[in-house]
């Protein structure tokens, strides 16, 4: 696997932005410090995901009602700290001022987020199986 | 060093925490010749934020990863609900205890600390007296506490503000600075409780501001709260009280000597002194110094380590008494939207008492905080839906989620105890085994009482999302191993503070505790371990 273009990835997933030479670097040594070493199983599913970028959120998903805490979802959890603590994606984390109606959202995405779930699930046994 | 092992001091006081500092000022205070033996750990980097507050470095510190990840990316490192894993990066080394203190358990999961200034450099400041029914509880004499909670108020410095906590918060006590301001979050609950004050306290709840260990005004060379919202990270200007600010106002003394670097293992008394048996940190060369008394006030569980080896009292079970604890994040909806001012607090906003009999002697406590300064993505790896939706859920939501810990008042049973093993895989040659196990009973009042919680926090417009229950030990509140009692019997404390069956080791840490109220422990330890010396003095 190359951090680099995990990174990419990962960064593009979280935020839609094209991460900084900086959080590709921090990535490269949390990768390193944190020791996320993969299974032979999860290093068959994250193939897939650099192959296909397109389906990281439905393996995100799958893998968050099934094993929340295993090491692809710790890999994109790392990511996303990462890009927490940089000044140019501020704007993603820290709260702003937002209207009563954006309310109506959070129904529809959690709704969303539900549906992923499900689509992941199957999704991860279809790669799983072959 | 060798010189200092030549001496005999008036008193040795083993650890530097809350109760060592207190306990080594009153001593050194009244010219006693004190020897403070310490691990002393001390962070291994030394990269302090700004002062700044959180969204002035959030938006402007371009390494801000050091703070906020830790240079080692400790804060993202998975590790399950072992209690201490919410220290943020700054303070990390202060639960590291390099394998010296072993506990074995597969029920009971402490925080330990060999740091300088021990756990108390973690505390979250509140500061809660216990009450007379209380203090008669726990074994504690009410008049001797009395006096010490307002020589340790003086000592620290408290804000507060009188409102319909004070029975539960600082009864009596005088000399404290103005309350903190309080966010907008709490402002809003405080707001609803005002409107329907009489229905919660006729469910026998008392919501307030807190009283804390964190100055609103100058105190000597300490200044005022900056508000940045930064407390879990930094103490610029020393606002916030640590037990590392007084060792070093010690230091100054010629009749104080602190040396770190030590883990004390035993002692034993001759018809002079107590000598002291260490080991030197690292190469486990062993030292012994001597005093005329000895106070152990390093913490209940190290302190159980010391006396049994002491007493040459293996395989045998000593009680054990813990809060229990879990904590409720809440959507505070009609906060929706709304943003925080960012000159703020990160310490407890309120606090909720539950005294269910209104004797004050059986009361539950929640502190309530709001979730900002901890960063997004630790909540995000909580929520069971993938990151990309939760980043924008919780986006929205943050500034509305409140978190209340619940910490339920303990006394010991049959079912919760310690026993020093020994063993030849720890390198002071013993384990620690604990076991801890709550009855059917217990459980059940807990659960009955976290439902009300929950019915209240529902009335205060916060509607309860999750729940956590961290492993037990997680309180980080320990007690009771060496119970306060009237008769000489081994393993146990007089009330005076001395270790019954010596003439001249004193504790003055919580394990003469009998029963551990839920309102935080630290103010009492320090309380209790003022008035032990106190009353060592009077010994001599």
């Amino acid at each position: 696997m190359n951090p680099e273009s995990e990174a990419v990835i990962l960064s593009r997933y979280l935020i839609k932005r094209q991460p900084t030479q900086q959080v590709i670097d921090l990535y490269r040594e949390a990768i390193k410090e944190i020791e996320l070493t993969t299974s032979l199983q999860e290093n068959n599913v994250w193939d897939f995901v650099i192959r296909h970028p397109w389906c990281i959120s439905l393996v995100d998903a799958g893998f968050a009602i099934s094993n929340p805490h295993n090491n692809l979802r710790k890999r994109i959890l790392t990511m996303l700290a990462i890009l927490e603590t940089q000044i140019e994606y501020h704007s993603f984390f820290l709260p702003i001022q937002r209207s009563r109606i954006y309310i109506l959202i959070i129904p529809y995405l959690l709704i969303k987020a539900i549906f992923k779930m499900m689509a992941g699930k199957i999704f991860l046994w279809l790669i799983l199986r072959k | 060093m060798a010189d200092l092992a030549e001496i005999t001091f008036d008193y040795i006081v083993v650890g530097s925490g809350p109760s060592g500092a207190m306990c080594a000022q009153t001593l050194v205070e009244a010219g006693r010749k004190v020897l403070m033996l310490d691990a002393g750990i001390t962070p291994m980097q030394n990269n302090p934020a700004p002062n700044e507050t959180f969204e002035e470095i959030r938006k402007n510190k371009n390494d801000q990863y050091n703070i906020f990840l830790g240079p080692n990316f400790e804060s993202i490192k998975y590790t399950a609900t072992k209690a201490g894993t919410q220290l943020t990066p700054s303070k990390k080394y202060i639960i590291d205890t390099k394998n010296f203190l072993p506990l074995a358990s597969d029920s009971f999961f402490p925080v330990e600390s060999l740091a300088y200034g021990g756990l108390g450099e973690a505390w979250g400041l509140g500061c809660n007296a216990f009450s007379e029914n209380e203090l008669r509880r726990v074994g504690l004499n009410v008049a001797e506490m009395q006096l010490a909670y307002q020589t340790v108020a003086d000592r620290i410095g408290i804000s507060y503000t009188t409102d319909d906590t004070e029975l539960y918060t600082m009864p009596g006590i005088k000399n404290l600075q103005p309350g903190i301001n309080i966010d907008e979050n709490a402002c809003a609950i405080l707001s609803r409780y005002n409107a329907c004050r009489n229905r919660i306290q006729k469910s026998n709840f008392f919501l307030g501001r807190p009283s804390l260990a964190l100055l609103t005004q100058k105190k000597d060379d300490r200044s005022a709260t900056p508000y940045t919202d930064m407390d879990f990270y930094v103490n610029h200007g020393k606002s916030a009280y640590r037990p590392s600010i007084t060792i070093e106002q010690l230091t100054k003394y010629s009749n104080f000597v602190y040396v770190p670097g030590l883990l004390v293992i035993s002692f034993r008394e001759t018809t002079e002194k107590v000598e002291v048996l260490t080991i030197r940190i690292g190469t486990t060369h062993a030292i012994t110094y001597s005093a005329k008394k000895l106070m152990l006030a390093t913490n209940v569980l190290s302190t159980a380590r010391i006396a049994l080896r002491s007493f040459n009292h293996f395989n045998k079970n000593i009680p054990l008494i813990s809060n229990p604890y879990s904590y409720v994040s809440c959507l505070l909806w009609k906060r929706m939207g709304k943003l925080n001012l960012s000159k703020k607090t990160s310490t407890v906003q309120l606090s909720l008492f539950h005294d269910p009999d209104k004797q004050n002697s059986d009361v539950a406590m929640a502190s309530i905080y709001s979730y900002g300064s901890l960063m997004l993505f630790r909540i995000l790896k909580e929520m069971p839906i993938n990151f990309k939706d939760a980043l924008q859920i919780m986006h929205f939501l943050m500034p509305s989620i409140v978190i209340a810990g619940i910490h339920h008042p303990d006394q010991s049973s049959p079912t919760k105890f310690l026993s020093l093993q020994k063993t030849t895989n720890s390198q002071t040659a013993d384990v620690l085994q604990a076991t801890y196990e709550l009855s059917e009973l217990e459980k059940g009042k807990i659960e009955e009482r976290e439902k009300k919680f929950n019915s209240i926090f529902r009335h205060l417009n916060c509607f309860p999302l999750k729940k956590i229950t961290p492993a037990y030990g997680a309180s980080i509140h320990y007690a009771g191993t060496l119970p306060f009692h009237n008769e000489e019997e081994l393993l146990t404390t007089q009330p005076s503070g001395r270790l019954s069956m010596t003439k001249n080791v004193f504790i003055a840490d919580a394990s003469g505790f009998k029963f551990l109220p839920a309102k935080g422990i630290t103010f009492s330890l320090m309380a209790n371990a003022h008035r032990t010396a106190t009353n060592a003095l009077k010994n001599e």
